[in-house]
């Protein structure tokens, strides 16, 4: 007997071919094209660090204590907001709700931390004027954290969401787009601390 | 045609667990100390070895990431997303390296006061 469907092994539902695969596929090639975005970043930041211009330099401006408290500020935020994506899967709304709010609250206190990091540079007079070294630290740093406070942003709409709309296939699909969102910013910062921060400081 | 999936399918596309998680956000703590440790407590060693093992740390970790926090790999049949991962990798490669050398070697060139 001839079979004459040419993807026998494939049963319901098809991979891919419905709106959420697609979407999220969609999503994961943003993310994608804005990780070259921070390459592009992390690359002028690479060539440019050492252009201090007689103003102060990584090793005179930063804070290793600061920078770790700050990674894992983002590091639980990142985990929570798992914990989160975890209890929607089982539609239970109070767990999604307390970790999505545990993550926002985390996610707030890193973008205080690094306002206060960034505000303290300015008023003792090294802004992103001083030097090629601090426009390039200003633009690299400060575009990851102005992603952090748009998903900031989206978090809290995505929560009100929740308590409004409850779990249904389209709060799921913009939940699961929002935590590869949180988690990607989680994977860019690795780099930030690692070879701005620390890197800066020895 | 088929139908669009329900919320119980749709979940089931996602791959997260418990476990996953908690593997990746062990990792992340380990590695992320060691690095903060390496960085305050240097002492002698020489500035080439504690970046190369910082970098290697980094790199540990944005992989423990991508594989327990992202579940890149994980989704059926045919991988589009690890293969889109993949070549966003390459792209980065060519244009971190390429920048590198570029200015590495205009400096040689230029820059010789």
């Amino acid at each position: 007997m001839v079979d004459s469907s040419p993807n026998q092994e494939l049963t319901y539902p098809d991979p891919h071919q419905d709106a959420f695969s697609r979407t999220i596929l969609g999503f994961w090639i943003y993310l994608m094209t804005d990780a070259i975005l921070f390459a592009t970043l992390f690359a002028t930041y690479g060539v440019l660090h050492t252009s201090t211009f007689g103003g102060p330099g990584p090793n005179d401006l930063f804070s290793i204590p600061l920078s770790f408290a700050e990674t894992m500020l983002l590091l639980f935020s990142s985990f929570t907001s798992g914990l989160g994506m975890l209890a929607s899967t089982k539609r239970n709304k109070g767990h999604a709700l307390f970790w999505m709010g545990l993550s926002f609250l985390l996610g707030l206190s890193f973008v205080t931390l690094e306002l206060t990091e960034f505000t303290g540079f300015v008023n003792e007079g090294h802004s992103w004027q001083t030097s090629a070294f601090l426009s390039s630290f200003f633009t690299l740093v400060g575009t990851h954290g102005l992603h952090v406070s748009f998903g900031l942003l989206w978090l809290a709409v995505m929560f009100i969401q929740i308590i409004k709309l409850g779990f249904t296939v389209d709060t799921f699909r913009r939940l699961v787009c929002f935590n590869m969102f949180w988690h990607f910013l989680d994977l860019i910062w690795i780099f930030i601390f690692t070879f701005v921060y620390l890197m800066g400081k020895i | 045609m088929h139908q669009e999936p329900d919320y119980n399918e749709i979940t089931k596309e996602w791959h997260g667990s418990l476990q996953s998680y908690f593997i990746g956000f062990g990792t992340s703590l380990l590695l992320t100390g060691i690095a903060y440790l390496i960085a305050l407590a240097r002492g002698s060693i020489s500035r080439e070895v504690v970046v190369l093992t910082l970098a290697g740390l980094a790199i540990c970790q944005a992989i423990a990431q991508v594989l327990f926090f992202l579940h890149v790999g994980e989704e059926p049949k045919p991988r589009w997303q690890t293969l889109v991962f993949l070549f966003m990798v390459l792209v980065l490669l060519i244009v971190l390296l390429g920048t590198w050398w570029i200015i590495f070697d205009l400096n040689e060139r230029v820059m010789k006061m």
